[in-house]
């Protein structure tokens, strides 16, 4: 048990050190001089060799790589990713006060398609071939077809256009939540929906459900007793794989929705003025927040199934 | 006695025709996508100038003259949604070639040479694979700044590991199969196996990737070149298209909701294809 724990934590180590090297990399994929492309951004026009030379120590960019990026990592662990090109700001204050927004946000989002997809999919798979069902599987195929962001656009059309009930943008409020965590729910919705429902049906067909429904249980003992602490291990995972989902599609509505948060200051600031910095910060947060995700639906299985502990 | 021996072509038709009725609304996505694919193509010669503006003429609702309306410069909007999509279809035929052939090489390097090569690849494939698709892609444009070259280089660079861990599993599943066994026996090189007897196998699960693929890189580029990363105005690109309306749904809606009915019709039928393809070439839905 403490083996297999320390083998996850071990591996997803890994993960973080080597995405760390491809993140810290990027700056070198960049066309030109990083540090010339950086001055001639801040202060406007072709920069004089002090100032590239200045700004090249101050990312210590004249060392060989691999140091440069054991230097950069030694500081990131220490929460420390240098300063942003273009606000002057550390790149830590400047994505600390949007993380709050950003949590929010995505953890609406995240409540709300569990809420709303598992029941649904657990009601589809209850009863095979009824309109409910026939209801969660053509929505389900649909908002995963469906760009996210026209899904929001009809939803500010519909809500905050023509009805005037709600915002659309910015952050004035607790009525501001609304429409971007609906925005960002649904797909993730629709994917919890459809997949609970199958994972439900596979399950309803195997020997052991069979045997409870012979030995004359009642529907409801079934589906609590046998159906779902089966289901459980699965739709943790189907959950645990919903983040990556999650992560982009902050960076969308965020954007979208100028809220005040970490998706929509990577794309209107960090890329749009190619501030490396903050761009390797916010990705490297990104992947942060999946292994993780990874590592805790993984060790969540030894909880789940006892059938792990002999591993 | 004749009366109970089929031809192959009737027993391939009439599975044919009972997986159409199985999946009817996957047939009609499938047709739908096929029309706005054979019109986007033919868009030059359908469709006036997709960037002639007619300031006289602006945000007008569907006419005759313009079938869905005109936008906030007066420009055909019909005619921008087919061009744009022509644009896009160029980036997806060019993204998917590239990652395609790229992949499926790293692929069979992998699985013929094995070992710690094999194991170096897998792990490089898994770590794109851990991260989302649209977080690799932008931070790329982020570096390479923002244009259609940035964006093609961007998506492929996301793609390619697909197809590398197929091809992978492909080559060692057959690896140690008696055909290829015999083959070595007979002194066919690395080569002679991977053309005679990997890719022939990858046909299928190859065309169900590519399709499904298709259908997210379609949403992809909608997505980066909404989010200012993609395809750069005045060129139209749906998602940048909606930037443009975001400013008029008030009084012109056509213009949010012919784009994204765009988006929608060519993501859903890539998926509805690759879900046909898949229903198709598994053996046991007979």
């Amino acid at each position: 048990m403490l083996l297999y724990i320390a083998r996850r934590l071990m591996a997803a180590v890994l993960t973080l050190l080597a995405l760390s090297l491809i993140t810290y990399l990027l700056i070198y994929l960049a066309p030109g001089d990083p540090a010339t492309t950086m001055v001639a951004q801040r202060v406007g026009r072709f920069p004089t060799a002090d100032q590239v030379q200045a700004l090249r120590e101050q990312l210590g960019l004249n060392k060989p790589v691999l140091l440069q990026w054991v230097d950069w990592l030694g500081r990131a662990v220490r929460g420390d990713f240098g300063y942003s090109v273009r606000t002057n700001e550390l790149v830590t204050y400047d994505l600390g006060v949007r993380i709050g927004p950003t949590l929010l946000l995505a953890s609406t989002a995240l409540g709300l398609a569990i809420l709303v997809g598992v029941p649904a999919g657990m009601l589809a798979a209850a009863r095979e071939g009824s309109v409910v069902d026939q209801l969660v599987r053509s929505t389900s195929v649909l908002f995963v077809s469906m760009p996210n962001f026209w899904v929001a656009f009809l939803l500010i059309l519909v809500f905050s256009v023509q009805l005037r009930w709600l915002p659309a943008f910015g952050f004035q409020g607790p009525s501001s939540l609304i429409l971007p965590a609906i925005a960002m729910a649904l797909p993730i919705t629709a994917n919890l929906s459809r997949l609970t429902r199958s994972t439900l049906r596979e399950i309803q067909h195997q020997d052991y459900i069979r045997t409870a429904r012979g030995k004359g249980n009642p529907e409801g003992r079934i589906w609590v007793r046998h159906a779902l602490p089966n289901a459980a291990v699965t739709l943790v995972t189907l959950i645990g794989n919903q983040f990556a989902l999650l992560v982009a599609t902050t960076v969308v509505i965020e954007t979208l929705f100028t809220w005040p948060g970490v998706g929509h200051y990577y794309v209107t600031h960090a890329i749009a003025t190619r501030d490396l910095p903050v761009i390797q910060a916010t990705v490297l947060l990104f992947a942060a927040v999946l292994v993780v995700v990874n590592l805790l639906v993984d060790l969540s299985y030894s909880l789940l199934d006892p059938r792990i502990h002999t591993v | 006695m004749t009366s109970v021996t089929f031809t192959r072509a009737q027993l391939r038709s009439s599975r044919f025709r009972r997986l159409i009725l199985r999946n009817k609304l996957a047939a009609f996505g499938i047709v739908v996508l096929l029309l706005l694919l054979l019109s986007c193509l033919l868009a030059p010669w359908l469709t006036s100038d997709p960037l002639a503006q007619d300031l006289s003429n602006v945000l007008r609702g569907p006419s005759f003259g313009h079938p869905f309306g005109t936008d906030h410069l007066g420009r055909d909007l019909l005619s921008r949604v087919l061009n744009a999509g022509r644009i896009s279809l160029s980036i997806l035929a060019l993204v998917l070639s590239i990652s395609f052939v790229f992949g499926v090489g790293i692929g069979l390097i992998a699985g013929f040479i094995g070992g710690w090569v094999d194991e170096a690849i897998m792990r490089v494939v898994d770590l794109f694979l851990a991260m989302p698709t649209l977080i690799i892609a932008s931070a790329l444009v982020g570096v390479l700044g923002p244009g259609v070259q940035s964006l093609s280089i961007a998506l492929s660079v996301t793609l390619w590991p697909q197809y590398s861990r197929l091809v992978r599993s492909q080559v060692l599943s057959i690896r140690e199969t008696e055909m290829v066994v015999a083959a070595r026996a007979l002194g066919g090189g690395d080569s002679h196996i991977a053309r005679r007897h990997v890719l022939p196998g990858l046909l299928g699960p190859v065309a169900v990737q590519l399709s499904l693929d298709a259908g997210g890189v379609m949403l992809l580029i909608a997505t980066l070149s909404f989010l200012g990363m993609g395809v750069q105005p005045p060129t139209p690109e749906w998602g940048q298209m909606l930037v443009d309306a975001r400013a008029y749904m008030q009084i012109s809606p056509h213009l949010v909701i012919v784009p994204g009915l765009a988006i929608l019709a060519a993501v859903y039928g890539f998926n509805a294809l690759s879900d046909l393809l898949e229903d198709w070439l598994n053996p046991r839905s007979g």
